[in-house]
């Protein structure tokens, strides 16, 4: 009959599991002391892993939305020191219309004004960042005003045709004089303007889009991120200076040149209004995509912190279970040899 | 009274102490033969009748009686053959001439044609179960034949009963007609299955496949296949139809079966018995299907690996496939009066008018006790009490030559008396 | 009583004690074995001597019955970890870096990256590179599912082989115990044995056992099926030698009838073989379905739409065999991230272009969003990153139901597996404890102390000197009797 209720074997076996689950157990806190993360997240969170895995891909995507609002605002400050030269020489454009208008300047300086002001406009417009024009809308890739000055532009040669075409005679030929102030009007309102605010400006002056550059600010939130050369101050401005700089040249009588000066003056002192608005939306949008990272970055601090509280180990609490599991089994390694040295055997002759 | 009456008194005394000295010298030479039983001496007076004045001296004689009844020391051996009889019994063996006699040595042995001789040569005999369970002739010898066990034999014995008992699903889904197992189609469905081996007349192994159906609420249909004729691989449809078929009718409030219900299958084995499968204990409760017994009797053809003997006297004989049949089973003979059975050589006795008729009986069922596999029974002398009747006797012979001595010494002095 | 008998009598005591004492060195030596039963002699008292009657084991019916079946559930729930972890290792990699999720979320950052330079042609390969590996991660993902089930297959059969040996070892130990009862011979040894392969079948099948006469033994399963009756049970498994997403597996028959696999992270999978069948269908199976279904998600919320809205919606960056017809909504179409490619109109490598992606039109000019041709356009890209994160009906029979997005499907799926492998890891520390338990708890009922055995020793060793004293004195009084025969 038996009569214990332990066996040897049990004795030593029961040691030697536990010595060898604790071992186990310090591989896996070592590395969570090391890493500061649990040793396998999966088995750490279950089924919140999925929580997790979406939380660092998020922080990732807001990572790179940051970098691209940074493009962005870039981008948006290039063009809004372009709109800044536009309406400053805008302003300085609208002087020397003043002035002409009142007789006090010579055509030929307002003519090499407005030719000023066309090259000035033309360079800001064509600038480009990263190799992307800036005002060509979505249409980056190519330059968004045809050069004005380039023998045969296709702007030039529009509004001298257009002249041709509704007084008869070419502004250059003598005839020209003959067009009074009310009728050299009339031609710039209803002809000339057209030309410049309709469709035809995009067939002659621009190949930049209406449409400007999409983006991304935030993960569910898409800003217009460009202005294009399109904008109806850009538009203005150009006519201002182009109607000077080709009418001026010709035949045409003080009258005429007076009714061309008005109607560029009018035409500045609107570009003037239309660019400020351009430039305050610019900056509401410059202001939007530095808010909105600003608010990504608070966001990867909270996911951050959220995937810290989830995965995150601490360490203290860590390398504390670490010197427990090493004093646990030292002591299993004592109680072995202990346990070896408990037997009858020792004590029989 | 006489001188020589007293001389005679003394040559009988000398002689009846000789016939004792032989008993010891026998005792002492046979103690170590297993089985023997030791003699022993008995005297008794010879008395002449005598006037009130003399005496005339009578004798002694001598009776000589073997303590066959008293039994020896059980030595413990190896060999399973080795018997010994734990009680009154004996062994019945038989010489060669075939006369039955009894005995108590039990060191058995095969002999070349697998019969079972103790030391001196003699069968041991037994009943056969050829015949089914043997029963014993109380009287007499009739039956009993030499015990042969002949390894080259092949025995099988074909099923005929058996149990199945488990529980039944009672949530198992119902299975509707047509697509029963009885049915025989590869649709077949089922509700729980074993299988069962059988075996046939020949001892092959037959396996059955019980298929379980609930066939309605309460009611389970038992169908049995022969597993040969299974399709391989899906197993129904079958190449022949179920072997049997049967219902059971459960309680639907104690789930067990019905009063009404069968309780048992029929099985037609393929070459081979009726096999009667008993399901009385089948029950149907909400646990799964849980089989508790399954079982069937029989054995598959197979030699004689090993030979046991149990000590109710049965001798089985262990084949290859791990079963057992019983062969032989060894009786016990006892007498009346053991003490007065004939003493031949070899350890036998015969029954003899003293001692009484022989009765025949089973180990463990009489009064002749039990067998013993794996022992001897030891002499029944002690050496130290035979050493001391030596003693004893020796003294007594020389009490008995000092009397015919003396009677001698007197003879001298009545003859010298005339001169 | 005489001299002679307590000679004899002596001689018993000393063949008994030193039979004990045969018993105690196997016991001593068996020490170490956790499958040996202690035996001790029991001794009965004869009219001419004790003599040993039987050789006892030491056994618990109820204790071997437990840790058979808490060996049963420890093995499966053993197998079915390992196989997750397998899975999770080769199919996700360390922290699930190569996750369809993840990549999903790379693929996002790409087009991001895209969306804010979308003229420039080397972010546009970027995006386009970023797809190629969500498609090559869907694609060896699918491969090494269907490998690993191939691999289970074998793995299945390797242990359908041991089973069949094993029960005809069972056999073998069953017949010696059966035979050695019926005549009362020692059998402990083949008891021993049959109790040691039990154990290593309901490592591989629960084990349910019918004690029948003769300590013969019936083996069925858990539920049921007959594994051992006097003979053992054919074990049966066909392997299928590829496999293909969606098509189910073989069976494993035993008996003829067909062993249920488990379910669950705490698996109700008992023994190995349906833990083994379990990691085959439901997990890898389950897998394969919901990585069919982010391929299925993929192709969609890539689909090219027509600006005006008059012609039908077709595979856009993301192609499959059937395309550019879009996978039905809503349904599982098996192996579909096995087979889902990048469209070769936008793999710059076969000649296609990346910035179709910016732009549409790789099903014919109907398809094209940007009709201004601005290299700069890039609400194309942006509404891609809209339509990831739109839900869409994905199909219940995945194990992930719902109208979800495919973002949200993909992080569900990982979340779905790492439950699962969570569940099963805890179940497992569970199990394992309780096999423990139940092996130590049987260990101290049938196994041997040591110390008990050295006591028992030292009381055997007195018998044996008594029994020697008292032949000794035996010798001697007959000695003195012959020295007075002269």
């Amino acid at each position: 009959m038996k009569t214990t209720f332990i066996s040897s074997y049990n004795t030593n076996q029961s040691v030697r599991t536990h010595l060898m689950k604790m071992q186990a157990e310090l591989i896996k806190v070592e590395r969570e002391v090391v890493t500061g993360r649990v040793a396998d997240a999966g088995l750490a969170l279950g089924s919140r892993t999925g929580f997790s895995v979406s939380m660092q891909r998020d922080v990732e995507r807001l990572h790179t939305i940051i970098d691209s609002n940074a493009l962005a605002g870039s981008r948006l400050d290039g063009t809004q020191s372009g709109l800044q030269t536009v309406a400053d020489l805008a302003q300085a454009y609208m002087v020397t219309m003043t002035a002409a208008s009142s007789g006090t300047v010579q055509p030929s300086i307002a003519v090499a004004e407005a030719k000023a002001a066309i090259t000035t406009i033309t360079g800001v417009l064509n600038s480009s960042l990263n190799g992307e024009n800036l005002f060509a809308g979505v249409n980056t890739d190519v330059t968004p005003i045809n050069d004005f000055f380039a023998p045969g532009s296709p702007a030039r040669t529009a509004m001298e045709t257009a002249f041709v075409t509704h007084f008869g005679f070419a502004h250059t030929a003598p005839a020209a004089d003959t067009v009074d102030q009310a009728a050299m009007d009339t031609f710039l309102t209803t002809i000339i303007e057209p030309q410049f605010m309709g469709p035809d400006w995009n067939t002659n002056w621009s190949n930049a889009t209406d449409e400007t550059i999409t983006a991304r600010i935030t993960l569910n939130e898409t800003s217009a991120a460009s202005v294009s050369a399109n904008a109806d101050g850009m538009r203005r401005m150009m006519m201002a200076a182009a109607s000077v700089a080709v009418f001026f040249e010709g035949n045409l009588n003080a009258n005429a040149r007076n009714a061309v000066v008005e109607h560029a003056s009018s035409m500045t002192g609107q570009a003037v209004s239309n660019l400020g608005q351009l430039q305050a939306q610019t900056g509401i949008i410059e202001k939007r995509i530095t808010t909105a990272s600003e608010r990504l970055q608070m966001q990867i601090d909270i996911f951050e912190g959220k995937i810290s509280d989830l995965e995150g180990v601490d360490a203290y609490e860590a390398s504390t279970r670490v010197s427990t599991l090493l004093a646990q089994i030292e002591t299993a390694y004592t109680l072995t040899s202990r346990i070896r040295q408990l037997s009858l055997v020792r004590y029989l002759p | 009274m006489s001188l020589f009456g007293m001389m005679r008194t003394g040559v009988s005394g000398m002689s009846a102490q000789a016939t004792r000295l032989g008993t010891v010298a026998d005792n002492i030479a046979n103690s170590s033969t297993t089985g023997y039983k030791g003699a022993n001496s008995q005297f008794s007076t010879l008395v002449i009748p005598n006037s009130g004045s003399t005496y005339a001296s009578g004798g002694v004689t001598s009776n000589v009686v073997n303590n066959i009844s008293k039994g020896g020391v059980l030595q413990y051996t190896t060999s399973a053959t080795d018997l010994a009889v734990s009680g009154n019994g004996f062994f019945i063996v038989q010489n060669s001439s075939g006369v039955p006699l009894l005995t108590r040595a039990g060191s058995f042995v095969p002999d070349g044609e697998g019969r079972l001789v103790n030391a001196a040569g003699y069968q041991l005999m037994g009943y056969s179960y050829e015949n089914g369970a043997p029963t014993v002739t109380a009287n007499g010898f009739d039956g009993l034949v030499p015990i042969t066990i002949s390894e080259a034999s092949l025995v099988a014995s074909a099923s005929t009963g058996g149990g199945l008992a488990a529980n039944l699903p009672e949530a198992a889904t119902i299975v509707a007609a047509g697509s029963l197992p009885s049915d025989n189609v590869l649709a077949s469905q089922y509700s729980a299955k074993t299988s069962l081996v059988a075996y046939d007349n020949l001892g092959g192994e037959v396996m059955l496949d019980v298929y379980m159906t609930k066939t309605a609420a309460n009611t389970w249909e038992v169908a049995v296949f022969d597993q040969s004729q299974a399709t391989p691989g899906t197993y129904f449809p079958y190449g022949a139809g179920p072997l049997a078929t049967q219902t059971l009718d459960f309680d639907g409030t104690t789930g067990q079966l019905t009063g009404l219900s069968a309780t048992d299958i029929s099985i037609p084995v393929p070459d081979g018995q009726n096999l009667l499968l008993d399901m009385s204990s089948m029950s149907q409760l909400t646990s799964g299907f849980t089989l508790f017994d399954a079982f069937v009797n029989g054995n598959p053809p197979s030699s004689i690996e090993v030979v046991e003997i149990g000590n109710d006297g049965t001798v089985y004989a262990q084949y290859g496939d791990g079963s057992f049949r019983a062969l032989y089973r060894i009786p016990l003979a006892n007498v009346q009066s053991p003490d007065r059975l004939q003493v031949l050589p070899g350890n036998v006795f015969s029954q003899s008018s003293d001692s009484g008729k022989v009765r025949i009986g089973f180990p463990t069922e009489g009064k002749s006790g039990s067998i013993v596999s794996g022992a001897l029974e030891s002499s029944n002398v002690d050496i130290a009490e035979e050493l001391t009747t030596m003693i004893e006797s020796q003294r007594n012979y020389t009490a008995n030559s000092k009397v015919f001595q003396t009677g001698s010494e007197l003879m001298d002095i009545l003859v010298n008396l005339k001169r | 009583m005489s001299l002679s008998t307590a000679l004899g009598i002596a001689q018993t005591a000393l063949l008994n004690t030193q039979r004990q004492t045969t018993i105690l060195s196997r016991n001593l030596q068996e020490s170490a074995n956790p499958d040996y039963s202690r035996r001790g002699a029991m001794l009965s008292t004869a009219a001419n001597g004790a003599s040993i009657v039987d050789i006892r084991r030491s056994t618990s019916d109820v204790l071997f019955r437990q840790n058979l079946s808490a060996l049963s559930a420890w093995s499966a729930q053993d197998t079915l970890l390992n196989g997750l972890n397998t899975l999770d290792i080769d199919l996700f990699g360390t922290d699930n870096a190569n996750h369809p999720a993840r990549l999903l979320g790379d693929l996002q950052t790409a087009l991001q990256t895209y969306s804010s330079s979308p003229s420039n042609t080397s972010v546009a390969e970027n995006a386009i590179e970023t797809a190629r590996q969500l498609v090559s991660a869907l694609n060896t993902s699918s491969d090494a599912i269907q490998a690993y089930r191939s691999n289970v297959d074998r793995e299945i059969v390797t242990t359908v082989k041991d089973l069949n040996t094993l029960l005809a070892d069972f056999q073998a130990a069953n017949n010696e115990v059966v035979g050695g009862s019926k005549v009362g011979r020692d059998v402990n040894d083949a008891l021993d044995q049959r109790d040691a392969i039990l154990k290593q079948i309901s490592e591989i099948v629960p084990v349910s056992v019918v004690k029948r006469a003769n300590n013969d033994m019936m083996l069925t399963t858990a539920s049921g099926i007959t594994l051992f009756e006097t003979v053992p049970r054919p074990v049966t498994f066909t392997p299928t030698a590829g496999y293909a997403a969606g098509a189910a597996g073989n069976s494993i028959y035993i008996d003829g009838v067909p062993l249920a696999a488990g379910s669950g992270a705490n698996t109700t999978a008992s023994g190995k073989l349906t833990a083994l069948v379990q990691l085959r269908e439901d997990v890898a199976g389950g897998l394969q379905a919901q990585l069919d279904e982010v391929a299925r998600g993929l192709i969609t919320a890539f689909a090219e739409t027509d600006p005006t809205a008059v012609n039908p919606d077709l595979a856009g960056l993301f192609t499959w065999p059937g395309g550019p017809t879009l996978p039905a909504a809503g349904t599982l179409e098996n192996g579909l991230a096995q087979v889902i490619s990048i469209n070769a109109a936008y793999d710059s490598s076969v000649g296609g272009n990346p910035h179709l992606l910016r732009d549409g039109g790789a099903n014919g000019v109907a398809y094209v969003h940007n009709t201004s041709g601005g290299t700069s356009y890039s609400d194309l890209l942006l509404s891609f990153d809209t339509s990831i994160g739109t839900p869409i009906a994905f199909d219940a029979s995945a194990g992930i139901a719902g109208t979800i997005s495919l973002s949200a499907y993909s992080t569900e799926s990982v979340s779905w597996f790492s439950a699962l492998r969570q569940g099963s890891s805890r179940a497992a520390d569970n199990k394992s404890a309780l096999m423990m338990r139940t092996a130590e708890s049987l260990s101290n009922v049938t196994g041997v102390n040591i110390d008990e055995e050295m006591s028992l020793l030292l009381d055997l060793e007195h018998s044996y000197q008594a029994s020697a004293k008292l032949v000794q004195t035996v010798d001697s009084m007959l000695a003195a009797l012959l020295a007075a025969v002269r």
